[in-house]
């Protein structure tokens, strides 16, 4: 090896450049590149255009144009961006020196004002004084009081005190460290104190917040971690962290606090997306959420997977699982103008048969004939031994006999 | 400036060569890898200011050194700790040390545990192969100050490798 150097180099020996030539430094990992290449692309697509040369100035408030630029025309509360805290004091505290010592000088001025200070200060008016043209007799001129000079106090008055430069200068809200203030919350919420965690963050503007978490999240490796961003994301993001949202919702590790976020930020749509991918957990994940959204369009999406072969079970297993199903929207779904979505309504209902209030509003629509083959339907489809019996007891009126069995062939031909 | 798919490739490209610099300047892989992910953070900030006129390795190294001159700032007691194990020129049989392998971990520890000027000079002319113009350049110092601070480097290392002087060719 040629260390290059001065040709006269003392230093230079041709033993030490043999050692350097075995130095060995420990091998990255083979997932160190892999992780790295990940965080560049979330990196780089999170680190949005905008921010541009501008906005790197060092010190946040002094850069407002761009914080605007980047806000909207809004103007906003400013929080400090990512930069140094060391340079951003030094300005405040340069500003600070020259206001109060720059009102110290004046006011040290002994009687002295200058020139274009005067000029802006309000004079108390004079009344002037004409000479009167010469008379025959001379009479007393009347004598005024000689123009006293302005008194100090009044043109102090005029000065801005170094309280009011600050009051100008200063942000309206306090200046926050977003980036501790997302790292503290992070940590609060990796510890199972999300709800504080939340009420720290909602206290800032959510672009700068939502920027720190997703950098968070690409510099982190630990799952803990990463799972509490997400969450907060979840809460916490804007429309633009929908997409990378969705993103990480179709990874089996974060797609159950993905997918809260998910359906905050895109609604129905995505969901119905992320139902669609081969992997299982995320599936169930989204159909989960699509059940909890509980709105009539949902519904009408999670009816159209039930008729879907290849997602009904993911479907059905996440109606049962469900702590909370849409009972109301899917009974209402059985006055569906569509057969096929009244028996993809029955079948859902059927597959909630063990709750009690599902059990018997399904009996009491045969009994009195409203619905009566969707409620057929849903009771055919019930796997309990007590539907089994009030179905078998309806059959013995042949009527109810000859509408089972068509259900039964109906629900064969969709199911 | 480069467009974005441009660079998003430059930058994928020097990854590998980011890192192991990292890691001869950190001495060990993760905090090698820490480096290096502040610095493509750093680096996302800062895309719109490189603009091609410098060569994309260049500019990558000089934002990872930053992070490592930052990085030492905020820790410097550890950065200046040195490990226990690193060569003792009194030790009675060191190429016993040498026979047992451990000579290419050995000198890749003392260069990663030079001063932190010294060190970033000669990984940047020994093993990045950088001549010292250029180094002095991307460290931001003046030339002379890089021939300074390698030769400084070199001195202080063979005064710690000294004693396995003449064991290198056995190693091979």
């Amino acid at each position: 090896m040629n260390v290059r150097s001065t040709d006269d180099d003392d230093n230079l020996d041709p033993r030490l450049d043999a050692l350097l030539d075995q130095a060995r430094w420990p091998e990255p990992p083979p997932q160190s590149l892999t992780r790295l290449r990940q965080q560049w692309r979330d990196v780089s697509e999170t680190r949005p255009r905008s921010i541009s040369r501008a906005c790197d100035f060092p010190v946040a408030w002094a850069s407002r144009p761009c914080v605007f630029k980047n806000m909207g025309e809004t103007p906003m509360p400013l929080e400090e961006t990512s930069h140094t805290p060391r340079i951003r004091w030094l300005a405040a505290a340069a500003v600070v020196v020259l206001v109060v010592g720059g009102t110290w000088f004046i006011r040290t001025q002994d009687g002295r004002v200058p020139v274009d200070m005067a000029r802006h200060v309000p004079i108390p008016s004079q009344p002037r004084v004409i000479e009167s043209p010469p008379q025959p007799h001379p009479t007393p001129i009347p004598t005024h009081p000689a123009p006293s000079p302005i008194p100090r106090a009044a043109i102090m008055a005029q000065v801005p005190t170094p309280r009011e430069m600050l009051a100008v200068l200063t942000p309206s809200s306090p200046i926050v460290d977003v980036r501790a203030a997302v790292r503290d919350a992070i940590d609060a919420a990796a510890d199972d104190d999300y709800a504080a965690a939340v009420a720290s963050l909602r206290r800032l503007r959510t672009h700068p917040v939502e920027q720190e978490l997703a950098l968070a999240f690409a510099t982190t490796n630990q799952d803990g971690r990463r799972r509490a961003v997400i969450r907060l994301l979840g809460e916490l993001g804007g429309p633009a962290s929908a997409p990378w949202l969705t993103r990480a919702a179709r990874d089996p590790t974060f797609a159950a606090e993905a997918m809260v976020g998910v359906a905050r930020l895109g609604g129905i749509e995505p969901l119905v997306a992320l139902a669609r991918t081969s992997q299982p957990g995320p599936r169930r994940e989204a159909i989960g959420q699509l059940l909890a959204l509980g709105a009539e369009p949902a519904v009408t999406a999670f009816l159209a997977m039930v008729l879907n072969d290849a997602m009904r079970d993911d479907a059905l297993a996440a109606l049962h699982g469900s702590s909370n199903p849409p009972v109301e929207k899917l009974i209402a779904a059985l006055d569906d103008a569509r057969v096929d979505r009244r028996f993809a309504a029955a079948k859902s209902l059927g597959t909630l048969c063990n709750r009690p209030d599902v059990s018997q509003a399904l009996r009491r629509m045969v009994d009195t004939n409203r619905h009566r083959r969707e409620a057929l339907a849903a009771l055919l489809s019930c796997p309990s031994q007590e539907a089994t019996l009030f179905i078998n007891t309806a059959r013995t009126r042949s009527s109810i006999d000859a509408e089972v069995r068509a259900v039964q062939t109906e629900l064969q031909h969709l199911f | 400036m480069v467009d974005r798919q441009t660079f998003d490739r430059l930058m994928l490209d020097h990854l590998d060569g980011a890192l192991r610099f990292a890691i001869r300047l950190t001495g060990n892989a993760p905090a090698g890898e820490e480096l290096v992910q502040e610095a493509l953070v750093r680096a996302a900030a800062a895309r719109e200011r490189f603009r091609g006129d410098a060569s994309f390795r260049s500019w990558l190294f000089q934002i990872v050194v930053n992070v490592f001159r930052d990085d030492l700032r905020l820790r410097p007691r550890c950065a200046r700790a040195m490990p226990d194990d690193v060569a003792d020129t009194r030790a009675a049989d060191p190429s016993a040390h040498a026979a047992a392998g451990e000579l290419a971990e050995r000198v890749a520890r003392c260069v990663s545990t030079l001063p932190p000027r010294q060190r970033e000079v000669i990984v940047l002319v020994a093993y990045e192969r950088l001549s010292t113009t250029v180094a002095a350049a991307m460290l931001g110092i003046t030339e002379q100050n890089a021939r300074t601070n390698l030769s400084l480097a070199r001195g202080e290392l063979k005064r710690q490798l000294a004693p396995y002087f003449g064991n290198e060719r056995a190693q091979h």
